[in-house]
């Protein structure tokens, strides 16, 4: 014990503790701020800590997931149901946000015409390559939809049910050149025959055909429907004017129309299965009379315009292909008498 | 002449050695204590404690105090002691030990087990009084946070005392 007293180690200690006092004081002093033999030894020690816990991190995670392998399996299992049920909630919310739209057109229709009985439908094909753009709505006779009932937007008149199954149909649009109903300029009251072609379905328009040559009718004016063959009720928006030009024949005016609906692009349908006047064809009223209303144009000449009467033979020649095609279900459309 | 110069190249070269060995071990010692991922059961003894105490049984007092100082250094890189607190604590508590074993006590395994829970107490002691007490507060603190990693310091001399011990008389320490 004195001799180790007594060494230079008992010195070299007494001074180490002294230096150590020291170096406590100053820490004390200076509070936050690090000595400078802490920050050295920083510098020295804070890479190597740096590099250690990146591996210690990396082992770490490695042997966690092996031992917590089996419940990340099952909280992956619980996980994906969690996300297929999210997924279906999704699904029935996207639905019920479509279906609320269409709700929301359909109470605007109805408020619109309260006479009206809608039946919503829903497209659910198209006619491949028809440039008329007919398709096949997922409503039929078991929902209340007969043949040759109109099918109508919020926007306005699309076409007519020209074929019907128990539980689909299809429909016939506007732009069909088989197409035929009685339309009318809300401004002027000229009144003509709503039909398409093939030239005009292309770009998605119809014409308003065997217009009074002394009309006073003009570009923007909304065309709709008469009502007079008992098929479309009156009033039904059909489009509006984008320019007028003479017949071929050169006796009568025929106005090109855009449809306000735009057939191409519609999801949503709804089906007028009951309407004042439904079957009620102003042709069959005057016939009843006495008057002689049997011409292929039918309304045309129904609603007096005799002139109209030669131009429709023609009409019916110049379109004898579509209409041909079409026949059965053009002549139906006319007469409203199938009914 | 010759035989006092390789005598004393012999024993500058095991002085090295002995120096390497001891860094290696304090340095290898503080990154397991620091390192925030390893733990012996939710339990984070620290290493440099035993380390301390078996140099300083071991190999004398004067290595004791030099392994204590580096020990305490690197402790305090990492507590929230103001800088050179734990360094004067380990290396009082290695001269403690050296002149301890010098007089009364023999290097055994047992008495560094003990010598070992009496400065780990002393380490946790100074610890809590800086972390908890200094907050305000009380003792029962201590022996619920305590507890644990000074019985499982002191249990860790048995896993030092034997490599030190094996170092020592391979080197020809003073044992």
């Amino acid at each position: 014990m004195r001799k180790f007293l007594r060494s230079w180690q008992a010195k070299a200690l007494a001074l180490v503790l002294v230096l150590l006092a020291a170096l406590v004081t100053s820490s004390v002093v200076l509070k936050g701020e690090e000595s400078w033999p802490a920050r050295l030894l920083g510098y020295v020690l804070t890479p190597v800590q740096s590099a250690q816990a990146g591996v210690t991190n990396a082992a770490a995670e490695f042997f966690d997931n092996l031992v917590h392998a089996g419940e990340l399996a099952d909280e992956n299992e619980a996980l994906e149901s969690q996300i297929a049920e999210l997924r279906e909630q999704l699904r029935d919310y996207y639905n019920m946000e479509r279906e609320n739209k269409l709700y929301r057109y359909y109470l605007g229709l109805a408020e619109a015409h309260p006479d009206f009985e809608f039946c919503p439908a829903g497209i659910v094909s198209r006619t491949d390559g028809d440039v008329f753009g007919s398709f096949v709505i997922d409503k039929g006779t078991l929902d209340g939809v007969a043949l040759y009932d109109p099918v109508v937007t919020d926007g306005g008149l699309v076409g007519y049910v020209s074929k019907i199954a128990d539980t689909y149909a299809r429909v016939t649009t506007v732009l069909d050149a088989g197409f035929r109903a009685g339309g009318t300029n809300m401004r002027t009251n000229d009144t003509g025959v709503v039909g398409g072609t093939l030239t005009l379905a292309a770009d998605g328009l119809c014409e308003l055909r065997y217009i009074d040559r002394e009309s006073l009718m003009a570009i923007g004016d909304t065309v709709v429907t008469t009502g007079m063959t008992g098929i479309f009720p009156r009033d039904l928006v059909v489009g509006t004017i984008e320019s007028i030009g003479q017949s071929a024949q050169g006796v009568s005016l025929t106005a090109v129309v855009r449809p306000t609906v735009d057939v191409a692009t519609i999801s949503q349908v709804f089906v007028i299965t009951k309407f004042v006047g439904q079957g009620n064809s102003l042709e069959e009223f005057l016939a009843s009379e006495g008057t002689d209303t049997s011409t292929p144009a039918g309304e045309a000449s129904a609603a007096g315009e005799a002139s109209v009467e030669s131009e429709s033979e023609t009409s019916a020649s110049e379109g004898g292909t579509s209409t041909e095609s079409e026949s059965g279900t053009s002549s139906e459309s006319e007469s409203g008498a199938s009914r | 002449m010759n035989t006092r110069t390789t005598a004393l190249r012999e024993r500058n070269k095991k002085l090295a050695i002995r120096g390497l060995l001891y860094v290696s071990a304090v340095f290898v010692c503080f990154l397991l204590y620091a390192d925030p991922n390893l733990s012996l059961f939710g339990i984070k003894p620290n290493l440099l404690v035993p380390l301390t105490v078996c140099a300083a049984m071991l190999d004398g007092v004067f290595a004791g105090a030099m392994v204590g100082t580096a020990a305490g250094l690197l402790t305090d890189m990492v507590r929230v002691s103001p800088f050179g607190t734990n360094a004067l604590l380990f290396a009082v508590l290695a001269v403690a030990v050296g002149l301890l074993c010098m007089l009364l006590l023999r290097p055994v395994v047992v008495n560094a087990l003990l010598l070992t829970l009496g400065a780990s107490a002393c380490y946790y002691v100074l610890d809590f009084l800086l972390l908890y007490a200094e907050a305000g507060y009380e003792w029962p603190v201590f022996a619920a946070r305590y507890s644990a990693p000074l019985l499982v310091t002191a249990a860790l001399a048995a896993a030092f005392y034997y490599p030190v011990r094996a170092a020592a008389r391979r080197l020809r320490f003073v044992v």
